[in-house]
């Protein structure tokens, strides 16, 4: 069986939740800008947003920008079985000479992902090296800083320093779409696109994997995906 | 905004920067010289304070002045294990200490964090204090830990706890004018009101005030009068703050969505194809199943 997006000459599928350096982010332009200068300015930031709003995203953004100095260290912390370690990974930078010689480079950049729990050593590791200017800035990113089980003298780094992402509008979620699909965006309708994201609750990767399934069901062949099809098939969900 | 506010004003590092000691050492507010005095004549200190006051500056100064004589030990206690004083002794010995096994003397103990020391921690470095292999500790921490701390010591303590409180506002102004100098981007009457705001707090007046000189230079101003510092920090506690912008932005989407609706009613006039719409609403879908989301689940439930 053909995928849909084969005929459209895709050789994925276009909907993919996994963020990629190359796409430029909808509408999220000035958090990235924001976070920018956060960390130019060296502080402890840290970034708010429900699963799957797209914190990673700007996180690969941000790595774009800063790339190339190995000066970014990004670390996702929901990976199971791992341990951060921080130490190590800030003496990793130099090598194996870093190790043996215990240099500690300076002016780094730390990218945190989905820091819900960090152990207090790490924590200390940080505060310490965050002091010392040994790391330039820090971006933890998370469900919420009141939530998350920071150590009080980090939550008090970060300070006034929070930033919030907040839901795609309408018009950025059919933008994403028609991003995504590039000279092909006739096949769905604005206001189909419009329903497929009210129904993914304003989740811009729940929209993704809503506006993916509803491709593959639909198969669209020529005729463009309207608003009562998207009904249709998405009355149940 | 590429261009950053400080490069403009001609820094070429953020001037208002929370790192301890990124610029000067100078600690406005507080006495040093006494502190030194103490810590000469051999006493043990306690800097207690909230955070942000300048606990770690103030070690800073300490290591600072003390550095290079072999003497200082720093510990910071935040793991919750045990410290091993006699290690640590050894360990600042020099090599001659270190052969012949003496130990050595008048050593200057940092403890930081120290509301979470091991008890046993505290014992350990008092006989240690009361033999003379330590001459002087310095504790920091929020609040004394009062429990852990055998009689002896907490009458050694007495007198020479030093609390960090909040800043007073012309303590405020005069650090404020140590990271700018004379830069008329903040008057004085502006820092004082920042401080206000910022409840004394060393960190958050900073925090503010990094905050207000970007929105001067972003704005093309030459100097921040009352009503932005209102503007930007409308109520006193900071979380607020950051929520009530949210608050607005929410409020202020149905009206967008409205109008970028309306356009979009006027734009979409394309002839409508069927065949799409051929899939019969009482056959179940074949790959319904592949997609199962909460969402999905929940409205189910309900259904049934």
């Amino acid at each position: 069986m053909r995928s849909w997006y084969a005929k459209y000459g895709f050789e994925n599928d276009p909907f993919t939740v996994e963020p990629e350096a190359d796409e430029e982010l909808v509408e999220y332009q000035d958090v990235i800008n924001e976070l920018a200068y956060r960390i130019d300015s060296g502080s402890m930031t840290f970034l708010e947003g429900e699963e799957g709003m797209g914190k990673t995203a700007v996180l690969v953004q941000l790595i774009k920008r800063y790339e190339g100095k190995g000066r970014v260290i990004y670390y996702d912390c929901s990976e199971l079985k791992k341990k951060v370690e921080i130490d190590k990974l800030m003496k990793n930078r130099f090598g194996f000479f870093g190790r043996m010689f215990n240099v500690v480079p300076s002016d780094m950049i730390v990218l945190l992902d989905n820091v819900d729990s960090l152990s207090r050593e790490n924590a200390e590791r940080i505060k310490y090296y965050f002091d010392q200017n040994n790391i330039r800035s820090v971006i933890f990113t998370g469900k919420s800083l009141r939530s998350s089980d920071l150590s009080q003298s980090i939550k008090d780094r970060i300070g006034i320093h929070v930033t919030t992402l907040q839901p795609l509008s309408d018009y950025g979620a059919v933008e994403l779409l028609s991003k995504r699909l590039g000279e092909h965006n006739a096949i769905i309708t604005d206001e189909a696109a419009k329903f497929v994201f009210g129904k993914a609750g304003r989740n811009t990767k729940k929209f993704l994997e809503l506006s993916s399934w509803l491709f593959s069901i639909l198969k669209p062949n020529e005729h463009s995906i309207k608003l009562d099809d998207a009904k249709k098939v998405l009355r149940n969900v | 905004m590429s261009e950053l506010w400080y490069r403009e004003l001609g820094f070429y590092n953020n001037p208002f920067s929370i790192k301890p000691a990124a610029f000067t050492n100078d600690v406005v507010g507080h006495n040093l010289k006494t502190m030194f005095q103490s810590i000469d004549s051999g006493k043990i200190l306690f800097i207690t304070g909230p955070f942000g006051t300048g606990k770690t500056t103030l070690l800073k100064n300490i290591i600072g002045r003390y550095g290079g004589q072999k003497r200082i030990v720093y510990f910071s206690c935040g793991l919750e294990r045990s410290m091993q004083v006699d290690s640590l002794i050894r360990g600042a010995g020099n090599m001659l200490n270190k052969i012949i096994g003496g130990s050595p003397r008048n050593l200057i103990f940092l403890i930081d964090e120290a509301n979470d020391i091991v008890q046993k921690d505290v014992q350990d470095l008092f006989e240690a204090y009361q033999d003379g292999i330590i001459k002087s500790i310095v504790f920091v921490g929020t609040i004394v830990p009062s429990r852990k701390f055998p009689p002896g010591l907490s009458s050694e303590l007495k007198g020479n706890v030093i609390d960090l409180h909040n800043l007073p506002p012309a303590a405020a102004v005069s650090l404020v004018r140590k990271r700018i100098g004379s830069l008329p981007v903040l008057s004085d009457a502006v820092i004082r009101e920042v401080h206000r705001k910022a409840g004394g707090n060393t960190r958050l007046v900073l925090e503010y005030c990094e905050e207000l000189c970007r929105l001067a230079v972003s704005r093309g101003l030459n100097s921040v009068s009352k009503s932005e510092v209102d503007e930007l920090f409308p109520v006193k506690k900071a979380r607020k703050t950051t929520k009530k912008t949210a608050a607005t932005k929410r409020k202020r989407k149905p009206l967008e969505q409205a109008i970028e609706e309306a356009v979009f009613e006027v734009e979409d006039e394309s002839p409508v194809v069927e065949g799409l719409a051929n899939i019969s609403e009482d056959e179940p879908l074949p790959d319904q199943e592949m997609y199962s989301s909460p969402i999905r689940k929940k409205k189910k439930r309900k259904s049934t």
